[in-house]
């Protein structure tokens, strides 16, 4: 139809003819590789003996195997006070999410332990100065919590979502490197006299290009997601998909698997890689300049990702919350501010891919605008 | 088949680069004489439609420049033809045939064909960053034909080709003429002498000149600069 398919044929053809972006494409893939398996090239010592990495993890994935199913409670606590075995490592980790001093770890109970979390949780209402309304829905949640929580060995979905936070800026360069020229090289060779100048050179061409880029990107992301989820379930297990996502992030008061969480990650991936395509082009033809799209690319990655607003300047402290480098990091989930639409109010979570979507739709359409109206004059 | 140009102006910031241009042209060869900054390329880039002038209208057979279907008529080389390195000339007509609404048998047997009209059959599958500049106009030459255009626009089409390419260049052209505009801008007055069936000379933006030109009005170089305003230089 209109010579689509030929012409988005032609436009993943240009991509792929560069060095540079199967260069950049293998130096991050082997970066997601070490990520994966960089762990297993360290050796510790264990009662005077050398034990090697992978060993470690299989005694570790051993022990964390035989507490799943048990209620991190009263009993448990005990049992781990008691034991000097690292057994019970698991369950020290993630008291220690909550309680920092080993002083107080001696003395911990199952009372004591959960009080704490509520107090965390309470602080955090206070320091992000949210509203009534959101300190409500908050609590309202946090009510149908079951307590205490069921300990499951998920190890291997943390190796997932560490994964996930580290290929946001992997996904940031690798489009940068590889979608930047698709619009910018045009006028950079000035072959926009030619194709601007023929019958399929604006509409078609613009949503071929589009449609070539967001193809790679999408590619991309997918092979560098497969490369490190085998890898993480391989090396750690997939144990724990039913696991209460309290033992990942311990004050989320959302009431959701580790499992159905990793698939949302997951999700939210793939639309960040339509999205960094999209906007990606759109600077492309902006722009001009494939450096030009490279460094406000990365600056704005940067820049979000370092500066913070203090809570006080609520909206823009909010919108700045609502950037993928914020979202996509380790603290993204502690962000407990919500959006209130239609007097329903939405997570982080559940607004941000509303706004993306909004956000991909507009720089299409802004994107097609200005590459149709582009004028060759002045060279 | 008629190109209706009607008082186009193009301004740059503080020049005026085309200055009120009235043309009808029909079929046959025109070419577009104007010293360098005369306006040519900016009135070429106005008739392709990639550069919206700041008044009047271009229309071919009633199709506005703004239009797919002006378009689809439409054959142009650049001055700066620009092209993609690592395609092959192959590659390169097929995406271009492509751009222009072939499907593809038409134009595997149209490439196929000006391939071996420009001397490249050869070297089709080469990649284009291997070819010497002559080869690469020949190549923006094949491009501009593919669609069998209806108006074929050539901004210094002969640059870089050897004397006998540009002979047969000349010929292509002449045959073209017969059945499509061909608008053909150059500094090499007798590219010109040879093809052109109407002359057009522009200066400052303006149209100076528009007739036939034959050979019993003297040396076309003589009568260009005379145009000009300029004298002659006798060597």
């Amino acid at each position: 139809m209109c010579n689509f398919s030929t012409l988005y044929f032609y436009e993943i053809k240009k991509i792929l003819q560069k060095k540079m972006v199967w260069i950049s494409f293998g130096i991050i893939f082997a970066f997601v590789i070490f990520m994966g398996v960089g762990d297993l090239f360290f050796s510790y010592e264990k009662d005077g003996a050398k034990v090697s990495a992978y060993e470690k993890i299989v005694n570790e994935k051993e022990n964390a195997r035989e507490l799943s199913g048990r209620e991190i409670d009263d009993s448990l606590l005990d049992e781990m006070k008691r034991d000097d075995t690292k057994k019970y490592d698991a369950i020290y980790q993630i008291v220690k999410y909550l309680i920092n001093s080993d002083e107080e770890i001696r003395n911990v109970n199952e009372s004591k332990l959960y009080q704490t979390r509520t107090d965390n949780i309470e602080q955090m209402f206070i320091d992000q100065r949210l509203t009534e309304g959101e300190i409500a829905y908050w609590r309202e949640k946090e009510a149908d919590i079951k307590i205490p929580f069921t300990y499951e060995y998920t190890r291997g979905y943390l190796q997932f979502i560490d994964l996930i936070y580290n290929l946001n800026i992997f996904m940031v360069v690798m489009l940068g490197i590889s979608l930047s020229g698709v619009f910018a090289d045009e006028h950079f060779r000035k072959t926009d006299q030619l194709i601007l100048g023929s019958r399929y050179g604006k509409k078609i061409l613009y949503f071929a290009k589009l449609g070539a880029g967001i193809s790679v990107g999408t590619l991309g992301t997918v092979i560098l997601l497969l490369a490190g989820t085998v890898l993480a379930f391989a090396i750690y297990g997939a144990d724990g998909f039913h696991g209460v996502l309290q033992l990942v992030i311990i004050k989320s008061s959302w009431q959701l698997s580790v499992g159905a969480m990793s698939i949302c990650l997951l999700a939210f991936t793939l639309l960040l890689a339509l999205l960094y395509s999209v906007f990606t082009m759109f600077l492309s033809e902006g722009l001009k300049s494939s450096a030009a799209v490279m460094a406000v690319l990365l600056g704005m990655f940067f820049v979000t990702f370092f500066f913070n607003f203090p809570y006080q300047y609520r909206v823009p402290s909010q919108i700045l919350g609502l950037m993928p480098a914020k979202i996509l990091r380790a603290g993204g989930w502690a962000d407990l501010r919500l959006v209130k639409i239609f007097g329903h109010y939405l997570m982080t979570y559940q607004f941000a891919p509303v706004l993306y979507f909004a956000a991909i739709v507009i720089f299409i359409l802004a994107g097609k605008r200005m590459y149709e109206r582009f004028q060759i004059g002045g060279r | 088949m008629e190109l209706v140009i009607d008082r186009v102006s193009k301004k740059f910031q503080n020049k005026i680069a085309v200055d009120n241009i009235n043309l009808r042209l029909k079929k046959g060869v025109y070419g577009l004489l104007g010293a360098n900054g005369a306006g040519k390329t900016t009135l070429m880039r106005i008739i392709c439609g990639i550069l919206r002038p700041d008044r009047g209208t271009t229309t071919l057979d009633g199709y506005d420049v703004s239009m797919e279907e002006y378009r689809a008529l439409l054959g142009y080389l650049p001055q700066d033809f620009g092209y993609y390195p690592d395609f092959s000339g192959e590659d390169f007509l097929l995406y271009m045939a492509a751009l222009k609404g072939l499907n593809r048998k038409q134009a595997k047997r149209k490439s196929e064909e000006l391939l071996e009209l420009v001397s490249l059959k050869e070297v089709s599958r080469k990649k284009i960053k291997t070819y010497s500049g002559g080869m690469k106009q020949r190549l923006g030459i094949a491009q501009a034909l593919l669609n069998d255009p209806k108006l074929l626009i050539l901004d210094e089409p002969t640059a870089g080709l050897d004397p006998k390419e540009r002979v047969r260049f000349r010929n292509l052209i002449a045959e073209a003429g017969k059945e499509s505009i061909v608008l053909l801008s150059t500094h090499i007055v007798s590219d010109i002498e040879h093809i052109a069936d109407q002359l057009l000379m522009m200066r400052d933006g303006q149209m100076i000149y528009q007739g036939e030109w034959e050979e019993h009005k003297g040396e076309l170089e003589e009568f260009y600069l005379m145009q000009l305003g300029e004298e002659s230089i006798h060597v």
